[in-house]
């Protein structure tokens, strides 16, 4: 379906109405949602209160990069044996590393005697109400310690509470954040005030909620949008902690893994990990410092004519000064303009020895503008590399040779115009006018079902796309797809329109957006799954 | 050492009773726990690329066939081959099979092992070095032996890459992993088993066992069971997964504890990453990495394994006995062939060193050899490597005669078209006891190879 017949669509669902408590949308239904490994990570530190380095990081297990839009789905129902056979390692040596640590268990449990019950129940509770991020139920704090005493008859207390550790970072209700409410038996129900917290939480900070916000869930501070509101200002008020948002925008430009990139030595020796790791930071840093200080607009993200960059970045964006640390800087005007032209994205979009026009269009077709582009015909040659032979033209005039054909053509449409204006960047970012010796034209076009929308170089494509009704509504449907950890259904049409109008209305700005879809039913209501 | 009887531990988990309750991979687990199928064949799968050189001097199809049919005839072998000698008797060179899926540059990727055609990458490479991986359309002979071979083990398969590329996928055309990092690849394959196995007498060591057995029944009895009660349909069936992976960690523990030879290699010092990147390929990364699928195999942890050890940048510089300052790219493009032996050779020592160990332990009234098969590759390098090739002469080698089930020690030749590698990976498959009548892209296919057995 083409992009702008997508969002007919779905403005004219929104005015189906829904059968929400609190609404006019259908909430989604019933769920459990697996940890990520980051998640997992950080929920680990949290259990021990951060005091208990971890091992090792299971996240580290992750392949650096991979196809998924977004890493986060909830429907991933795929835990293999490989990777329970990686958790269970990870809770052992944590439970070993928190038994060796000083002062940290209790007398009972280091005493030769039997633990009592009364003193196991007491170390436990906090730990699991940490782990499960609410209070256990008196039957799980029971079972818990009726294990570890059980164990400890043979094994001894100290062996006996380990497992217990163990245990407790193999429970699902560790390994599974719930979205399943407190025993409601009606249609549609409100999440409890834990898994709201978890949820706002997870959301912002891709970990557990924090001290404030359980204290928030337990005094019934989130049993309101108004309490809700209150929360998420405050994690959105340091937009530089907010790893789930930073990793949110990291997924969804496809520039968190700059770090695996392999790059032609010979083309580019100054690409090292170093630069590549400044090249990550930058789309952080930068996308920090627009929500916080530069308005907080989508708009601004992808148009503005600063970046916060280090002295290596400085270097290869050939900003001229004396530069120590991260400092904010305005770009070159006719080069640089929002993330489009930030050494990350075009460094990811790109092979090791050349920016690939193709695969930076088809991103920014599919990314940015939710275009759907239908796969390429089978076993089709790959766009020749610019080498000696190719030296006679530009990488332009090669690409049109090789779609010179009507069937290739009516999709390389799509793709190829938006990112011939990227030629002027090359596979690790840096500008450039020339290939060889011919002159780049950077010139592009968006095309849709009316005239097509003419750009003269990839700035004033970056400020065309920024201001587009269409990139506005794919990013709220990608912001969606993230915090919900699936893509969006039917039914969720009605919320997604909403979510729409209220971003168009708030001139896109994206702090107002997360308010926006924290405090709604959707977020906070759950209907019976089938 | 010998801690506790796999039957009897397997036993002492109860896995028999109420059975019917549980999930098919779980019902696959008990299987295996109750001593059915144990006898199952193993399979190493070698797998190289840009190999062929660039057909202006000496390819592979030459490198790789010997002087005489007869294998076992003195000089018979080639150079390239020499490491593999000892096992001529028990080897079968086999020679022109073809295969038409070869689109890519570099290496042929998925088409290679699955043996159908491929789509363009849709998005750019996960790892982006110049391998532009085509997409997947079916699955990997690695794959489809591993789901059967290794059914209820830890791994399904265990494979090992010297680059980011991916080659393997299954039947969602998922992407498989592959290993490439020595510290992370023990950590994956020994983490859950090393603070147990290490340190104490038997008796400690049963001590743990049992203790580890018995959180494991908590989890699924008490708090799987106390969370499955509050969900619905397809939610429930991630509690099932996770039950069925418990489950057959149980079955491992056993698995692990019950033999002689099973002990863990000692766990690599750093974390050699064989991403990406420039640079020498250190000497003692492979040898480590056939180290711990060596052991993988012996423990019972997989019976299939996979090494793709011809990295596509790093150099041969610090490998014995190669030392060659090129990676296997550049020098398949020079068409030094010198070198290119060497490397060759370098592999096949690597083949010969995980065929002579597996030879050292008793299983039955053999070895675990007896029961194991051997496959070498190379699938090329697409048209960007052998422009003027029709992948039509593909040599395939085999090692291990599957307990007689293979003639061996034979080099078998057919006519160009005659034959498509797809066949081979039938027979190969039915070899290894797997019912598999066909394989791949069903126009291609022509049947198992004849005069094999």
């Amino acid at each position: 379906m083409h992009l702008l017949g997508l969002f007919a669509t779905i403005l004219c669902s929104a005015e189906i109405g829904g059968a929400s408590p609190a609404g006019a949308c259908t909430p989604p239904p019933a769920r459990i949602w697996k940890l990520t490994p980051g998640q997992y990570d950080r929920s680990v530190l949290a259990v021990f209160d951060k005091a208990t380095p971890l091992q090792r990081r299971l996240e580290d297990l992750l392949p650096a990069l991979d196809e998924r839009k977004f890493r986060n789905e909830a429907d991933h129902r795929d835990l293999p044996l490989a990777y329970v056979w990686q958790l269970v390692a990870h809770a052992e040596q944590t439970a070993a590393a928190f038994m060796e640590e000083p002062g940290r268990l209790p007398a009972c449990v280091t005493a030769k005697t039997l633990a009592s019950r009364a003193c196991l129940s007491t170390a436990l509770q906090p730990l699991i109400e940490r782990a499960y991020r609410r209070p256990p139920t008196s039957a799980e704090l029971r079972s818990m310690v009726e294990y570890a005493r059980r164990r400890a008859r043979i094994h001894g207390n100290r062996r006996a509470f380990a497992s217990t550790l163990t245990r407790l970072l193999t429970s699902p209700s560790f390994l599974f954040r719930s979205e399943i409410g407190a025993a409601a038996r009606s249609e549609t129900f409100a999440l409890d005030a834990y898994e709201r917290a978890s949820a706002l939480s997870y959301f912002l900070l891709d970990g557990p909620p924090d001290e404030e916000l359980r204290a928030a869930a337990a005094a019934g501070q989130l049993d309101d949008a108004a309490g809700i509101e209150v929360q998420a200002q405050r994690l959105l008020d340091d937009p530089a902690a907010a790893l789930g948002l930073l990793r949110f925008f990291g997924e969804y430009t496809q520039t968190y893994a700059v770090s695996s990139l392999s790059k032609d030595g010979k083309l580019f020796p100054m690409f090292d990990a170093a630069l590549a790791a400044d090249m990550e930071k930058e789309v952080t840093t930068f996308v920090a410092h627009v929500l916080k200080e530069g308005g907080g607009r989508l708009e601004t993200l992808l148009s503005a004519d600063y970046s916060v960059i280090s002295p290596r970045l400085a270097a290869l964006y050939e900003v001229p000064g004396q530069f120590e640390g991260w400092t904010k800087v305005t770009l070159p005007a006719d080069q640089r303009a929002g993330l489009f032209t930030q050494a990350a994205f075009l460094a990811a979009q790109a092979l090791s020895k050349f920016g690939h026009p193709v695969l930076r269009g088809k991103f920014i077709r599919e990314r940015f503008l939710c275009g759907d582009v239908p796969l390429p015909k089978m076993d089709v040659e790959p766009l020749p590399e610019p080498s000696p032979k190719t030296a006679t033209s530009t990488m332009r005039e090669r690409l049109e040779d090789h779609t010179n054909d009507v069937g290739c053509r009516s999709c390389h449409m799509f793709m190829d115009p938006l990112g011939l204006p990227l030629e002027r960047y090359d596979a690790i970012g840096r500008y450039r006018t020339h290939e060889g010796k011919h002159i780049i034209d950077p010139s592009g076009a968006l095309h849709g079902d009316g005239e097509p929308v003419l750009f003269k170089d990839a700035v004033e494509m970056a400020r065309g796309l920024a201001v587009l009704p269409e990139t506005r509504a794919c990013f709220v449907t990608s912001l969606f797809s993230y915090t919900y950890g699936r893509a969006p259904a039917a039914d969720d049409a009605c919320e997604l329109a909403r979510l729409t109008r209220s971003f168009e209305g708030s001139g896109g700005k994206i702090s107002e957006l997360i308010v926006e879809m924290v405090t709604s039913p959707s977020f906070l209501y759950r209907r019976r799954g089938p | 050492m010998r801690l506790i009887g796999r039957r009897n531990f397997i036993q002492g988990f109860g896995l028999g009773a109420g059975t019917g309750l549980l999930t098919p991979f779980a019902r696959s687990v008990v299987a295996e726990a109750r001593g059915l199928d144990t006898q199952k064949a193993r399979w190493i799968l070698v797998h190289c690329y840009n190999g062929f050189g660039h057909g202006e001097k000496i390819p592979l199809v030459e490198r790789w066939v010997p002087s005489n049919r007869d294998l076992t005839a003195r000089g018979a072998l080639p150079p390239s081959l020499e490491p593999l000698a000892p096992w001529a008797s028990k080897m079968l060179i086999l020679d022109y099979l073809s295969n038409p899926f070869n689109p890519g540059q570099h290496g042929t990727g998925w088409a290679s092992l699955s043996v159908r055609g491929t789509r363009p990458p849709v998005k750019p490479p996960v790892q982006q070095t110049e391998i532009v991986y085509p997409r997947p359309t079916g699955i990997t002979v690695d794959v489809l032996a591993g789901e059967t071979l290794s059914a209820g083990r830890p791994f399904r398969s265990i494979n090992v890459a010297t680059d980011g590329g991916a080659k393997s996928c299954d039947a969602s055309k998922n992407s498989v992993s592959y290993l490439r990092n020595s510290l992370q690849a023990y950590q994956q394959i020994f983490g859950s088993f090393e603070p147990m196995m290490s340190a104490g007498t038997p008796n400690d060591i049963k001590a743990r066992l049992r203790l580890k057995r018995s959180m494991f029944d908590s989890v699924i009895k008490d708090d799987l069971g106390r969370m499955r009660a509050r969900l619905a349909g397809r939610e429930k069936e991630k509690l099932d997964q996770l039950e069925g992976s418990i489950r057959a960690l149980e079955l491992q523990l056993g698995t692990l504890a019950d033999g002689p030879a099973c002990t863990l290699p000692g766990q690599p010092t750093s974390g050699y990453d064989a991403g990406p990147a420039n640079g020498a390929m250190p000497a003692e990364f492979l040898p480590a990495m056939v180290d711990m699928q060596l052991t993988a195999l012996i423990c019972g942890l997989t019976n299939v394994v996979v090494l793709s050890p011809t990295p596509l940048r790093r150099t041969w510089k610090d490998i014995p006995g190669v030392n060659h300052d090129q990676d296997k790219h550049n020098t398949s493009h020079a068409d030094d062939t010198g070198a290119l032996v060497k490397i060759d050779q370098y592999v096949a020592s690597l083949i010969a060193k995980m065929l002579g160990a597996l030879q050292k332990v008793p299983e039955g009234n053999g070895t675990m050899a007896d029961r194991t098969l051997a496959t070498w590759i190379d699938d090329g390098g697409g048209r960007h490597h052998v422009p003027r090739m029709n992948h039509d002469n593909h040599p395939v080698i085999l090692v291990g005669s599957m307990n007689g089930h293979f003639k061996t020690g034979r080099h078998v030749r057919w006519q160009r078209g005659e034959h498509a590698i797809s066949d081979a990976y039938v027979s190969i498959l039915q070899s290894l006891g797997i019912a598999a009548d066909t394989f791949g892209d069903p126009s291609v296919f022509k049947g198992p190879l004849p005069g094999l057995t």
